[in-house]
């Protein structure tokens, strides 16, 4: 596959992103040039442990960083539109309509004190045009069970209430879309009512309301309990199959990639280190430390002594490691990981890896 | 998230001194509220030794209602005495005053509300609806029933507002207790046979009094400024006692004519209290980890 | 509600003390046209010579009745005299709280969207004066400058005491309605008296409200800088909203949560600062009765004072918990 029918299908480019975070002890150096593409209607993972960079890839992309980080270098390009010039008002409708982001903690992220039938509606409202045409296709079917009491069809009221009727509608179809039982109900009930599972639903209702292109999921399943996981898990297949938009998929579990992603990229300290097809990753990982997250997956039919894990610990990112950001747990490094970083290299079969020990035609 | 690291090579006691130290160097107003009460503390202990406190009770009618000058500085008042001096030696009463009520307080306060917290059961119950009263009735309306009770005069007055003070400090340390007795070391020390009360005086008081401090620093503005209202209203001090709420009251009098009189202690009253609320909401924000960021 | 009442109890413990213990308990219920030879049946009446219990349920049920007591220093029973002037503190301090929320909640929330710019420094110096100001000099004060100067200046002044404007009254006379006379000269149409009641009003209640001003300022300041660090604020972003909907939509409301209970606890300054303020703008309310009645050792209408302050202090925290619960749908009673 050439580079250039490979940008042709990209609906997301990240292209070479470095950002900082000011601190009070320093600059902690969080992205470190990270590139990568999401092709239209595939579903990428982006893998990696905590604080390696993956929660804030997903923020810089919906431009919702904290005060006080800043994005010193590179592009992000959604169908060829850079997110990263755009005025505030102008990312905000990327984010009304066009990417949508669903969070980690369903109970941290709901707002206690709207019902959720005020916090999806709200999404819907964003969209006048939309609700327009709704209106208008619907207003058959309202007229159809007129009979019953109705009266919103016949009288032309404020438009206002007309577009409230209309998005309460659609919260209903998109809450039976997340596979919620009584959509009716649970639009009038505040998140405190509701379980953890059913608020993440809620929560996903609010993204999949937006119709995105792009639907960003940031460790969705990592605050639910085993059984809820597995649940959302099947939903989000479901919702796959539907769905024509990507998914950008962050999550730390090796599994829920193997399950729902197309490609997966694997990131360490800020840098994307290796990127490919899902099977050709999970069958031939090479960068040592993507190596190392596969062996420290549990397998039922692998008998071990023990988990393995991947000694040391991440890097401290205001003082990172010099050359190769790996190379200080790294068991293959040798003298030049030290002293230069590697660039992502293709080696074939739309798998990327950025180590030494590939490069100059060693693979 | 890793934003919020600090250097590991720092040991944590140390970085978290030079971070406190840093934040309290950096807010430059709560410096300067520290050397204001400092100062203030300092004019209240040895004002009656650079004025004579003579000044308080001579009299010269011909030199009356003097508007400030080069001679009296803040102008003189219907006695003819030098508003200046006069003040000076006030701050002495209402400073004295406040340390005194809120050093009551504090003591009555901490020892219901550790015992409170860390016996529990009916006695706690019982404090904390008693607090519950306390709260129930407006701080100063209180001051003034207990002070009308008990009849005029400055030690009824200092006694009417210690009863009105200590509930607050008894939930506060109360809350903290609760929290504290959770502690290994509480049970280690009773499984070692110690008494009660000796853990609660020696190690559980100890190791929660200092939110209890912080807040009565910032309590001391609220008392000066109740001590010197029910002054005003004629409580406390007699007329020629030289007291900043009582100056006020006679300056009222002479309102238009001579304005430095309501002016100048209104002002000394104000600056004091604004010293004590800067330094205290300085040590309180240092000391609140949620309040840095 | 179990709380209210047992509140109330104690509060009359506090009062029954005070009165019946520490002072002279016939003093409460002497008339200045008592004779001796009455004074027994007094005595018997409110059962002054028997144990504590049957004192302290005698003198609660005398409450309930209206029986508070009889003030030397009004020639009236306590309770006539405080009905009397409770319109007045009611108005004055009702005014003091309007004004302080509306100008405290947006300013508030202005210091914390502008955190560490100079919106917030501007609150942060209000806020500390507020609090280290003493409420009757204060009033002083606004009334050297706004009566007194302006006046010299011949700038239009503001009147520094009283009401309302009595030889105008004769002219324009007020019908008493409701007793707040911002109402009651709006419902009878009298503007030229709804004025001057308005114009009477300024300095009073701006010095009794100013003490509060800082504090409502601050709280709705941290609690908005406190709920703009939550995550359901990136979500709601994250949605597309704009910064105003996220801000007065989502924001605003839990904001407020610890803003009202401030609130609440900003009526008891207010209650407080209502005897030094009624007594410094010559204001006729109950501060300013009570403040009287020290002079006089009227200390019947003192503890009816007491009261009633209590009594307003725990009903303004009935009105808290209700918008509470209203606020915060996690709260049910």
């Amino acid at each position: 596959m050439s580079s250039a029918t490979e940008k042709n299908d990209a609906l997301l480019q990240v292209n070479n992103v470095r950002l900082d975070f000011h601190t009070y002890a320093g600059e902690v150096k969080a992205l470190d040039g990270v590139t990568f593409l999401v092709k239209k209607g595939e579903a990428l993972g982006l893998v990696g442990e905590s604080g390696c960079g993956k929660s804030v890839t997903a923020l810089t992309i919906v431009g919702l960083l904290p005060e006080n980080a800043s994005v010193t270098e590179g592009e992000i390009l959604l169908a060829g539109e850079n997110l990263l010039a755009m005025t505030h008002d102008q990312i905000r409708k990327v984010r009304a309509n066009k990417i949508a982001m669903v969070f980690q903690d369903p109970t941290t992220f709901l707002n206690p004190v709207l019902t959720i039938g005020e916090q999806l509606e709200e999404v819907f409202l964003l969209n006048s045009e939309r609700l327009a045409n709704v209106a208008a296709e619907r207003k058959i079917e309202v007229e159809a069970g007129k009979e019953e009491q109705d009266t919103s069809g016949a009288a032309p009221k404020l438009a206002r209430s007309r577009q409230k009727k209309v998005a309460k509608a659609l919260s209903i179809d998109v809450l039976s879309q997340v596979r919620l039982a009584d959509p009716e109900r649970t639009l009038k009930q505040y998140p405190h009512e509701l379980s953890g599972g059913m608020r993440q639903r809620c929560m996903i209702a609010m993204a999949l309301a937006r119709n995105p292109v792009l639907f960003i999921a940031d460790e969705i399943t990592t605050a639910l309990d085993v059984t809820i996981q597995a649940q959302i898990l099947e939903l989000l297949r479901e919702l796959k199959r539907q769905l024509s938009g990507s998914t950008l998929l962050i999550t730390h579990d090796l599994g829920v990639v193997a399950e729902l992603c197309d490609r997966v990229a694997v990131m360490y300290a800020g840098n994307i280190i290796e990127l490919a097809d899902v099977k050709e990753l999970f069958a031939n990982p090479l960068h040592p430390y993507t190596q190392g997250l596969m062996r420290a997956i549990p397998m039922i039919d692998r008998r071990m002594e023990r988990l393995e894990t991947i000694p040391g610990s991440v890097p401290d990112l205001i003082y990172p490691p010099s050359g190769c950001r790996f190379h200080p747990r790294c068991p293959f490094a040798f003298e030049k990981c030290k002293l230069e970083k590697p660039e992502l290299l293709h080696v074939g079969k739309g798998h990327t890896v950025a180590c030494h020990l590939y490069g100059e035609g060693k693979a | 998230m890793m934003a919020l690291q600090r250097p590991s090579s720092w040991s944590p006691a140390i970085a978290e001194l030079k971070f406190a130290l840093h934040l309290l160097l950096q807010n430059k107003v709560v410096l300067v509220g520290t050397v204001i009460s400092v100062g203030v503390l300092i004019t209240a202990a040895i004002g009656p030794i650079i004025i004579s406190p003579e000044v308080a009770t001579s009299i010269y009618l011909p030199g009356r209602l003097d508007p400030p000058s080069s001679a009296h500085w803040l102008g003189t008042d219907d006695y003819g005495r030098d508003l200046l001096q006069i003040i000076i030696l006030s701050t002495r009463l209402d400073i004295s005053a406040a340390l005194i009520i809120v050093g009551a307080d504090l003591l009555i306060g901490v020892l219901l509300g550790a015992f409170s917290g860390f016996v529990g059961g009916k006695f706690d119950e019982v404090m904390m609806r008693i607090t519950d009263i306390f709260f129930s009735i407006p701080g100063l309306v209180l001051a003034l029933a207990v002070a009308a009770a008990l009849g005029r005069g400055l030690n009824n007055l200092i006694v009417a507002i210690i009863i009105v003070g200590w509930p607050g400090y008894t939930r506060i340390l109360r809350g903290l207790v609760l929290a504290e007795k959770e502690r290994l070391y509480v049970d280690a020390l009773r499984s070692l046979g110690i008494g009660r009360f000796r853990i609660i005086l020696r190690h559980v008081i100890p190791n929660t009094i200092y939110p209890v401090l912080v807040q009565s620093t910032l309590d001391l503005g609220g008392i000066i400024l109740t001590f010197a209202g029910l002054s005003f209203l004629g409580f406390g001090a007699t007329a020629l006692t030289p007291e900043l709420g009582r100056l006020i009251t006679t300056g009222q009098s002479y309102i238009f004519q001579a304005p430095w009189l309501v002016a100048f202690p209104g002002l000394a009253i104000l600056i004091i209290s604004l010293a004590f609320n800067l330094m205290g909401d300085g040590i309180r924000d240092v000391l609140d980890p949620r309040l840095r960021r | 509600m179990f709380l209210l009442v047992f509140v109330l109890i104690g509060v009359t413990m506090i009062t029954f003390f005070l009165s019946q213990v520490l002072l002279d308990p016939l003093a409460l219920y002497m008339t200045e046209r008592t004779r001796e030879d009455a004074i027994p049946a007094i005595i018997a009446y409110y059962h002054l010579n028997d144990p504590w219990p049957i004192r302290y349920v005698t003198y609660v049920w005398n409450l309930l009745q209206g029986d508070w007591g009889y003030s030397r220093s009004l020639s009236q029973p306590v309770l006539v005299g405080m009905a009397a002037r409770f319109p007045a503190t009611m108005e004055l301090a009702t005014i003091a709280i309007i004004w302080t929320l509306v100008a405290g909640i947006p300013f508030g929330i202005i210091s914390a969207l502008k955190n560490n710019k100079l919106p917030d420094h501007v609150s942060r110096l209000v806020a500390l004066t507020g609090v280290s100001t003493p409420v009757f000099w204060l009033g002083l004060i606004l009334q050297l400058v706004f009566f007194y100067y302006f006046y010299l200046l011949g700038l239009p002044h503001l009147p520094s005491s009283g009401r309302y404007d009595t030889t105008l009254e004769i002219k324009n006379p007020v019908q008493q309605i409701t007793g707040f006379m911002v109402l009651d000269t709006l419902l009878t149409g009298n503007l030229v008296m709804f004025q001057d009641v308005l114009a009477h009003l300024v300095l009073p209640s701006f010095a009794l409200g100013f003490i509060s001003l800082g504090v409502i300022m601050r709280i709705m300041r941290s609690s908005m800088l406190e709920v703009l660090r939550q995550d359901y604020i990136i979500l709601a972003r994250s949605k597309g909203l704009s910064e105003r909907v996220v801000i007065y939509r989502h924001a605003l409301k839990n904001a407020m949560i610890p803003t009202v209970t401030i609130a609440g606890l900003a009526v008891a300054g207010l209650l407080g600062g209502a005897p030094l303020t009624e007594t410094v703008f010559a204001w006729p309310g109950m501060g300013r009765l009570a403040v009287n009645a020290i002079g006089r050792n009227d200390a019947p209408l003192i503890m009816g004072f007491t009261l009633i302050a209590a009594l307003i202090l725990v009903s303004a925290n009935l009105i808290v918990d209700i918008l509470y619960a209203y606020l915060d749908p996690r709260i049910k009673y």
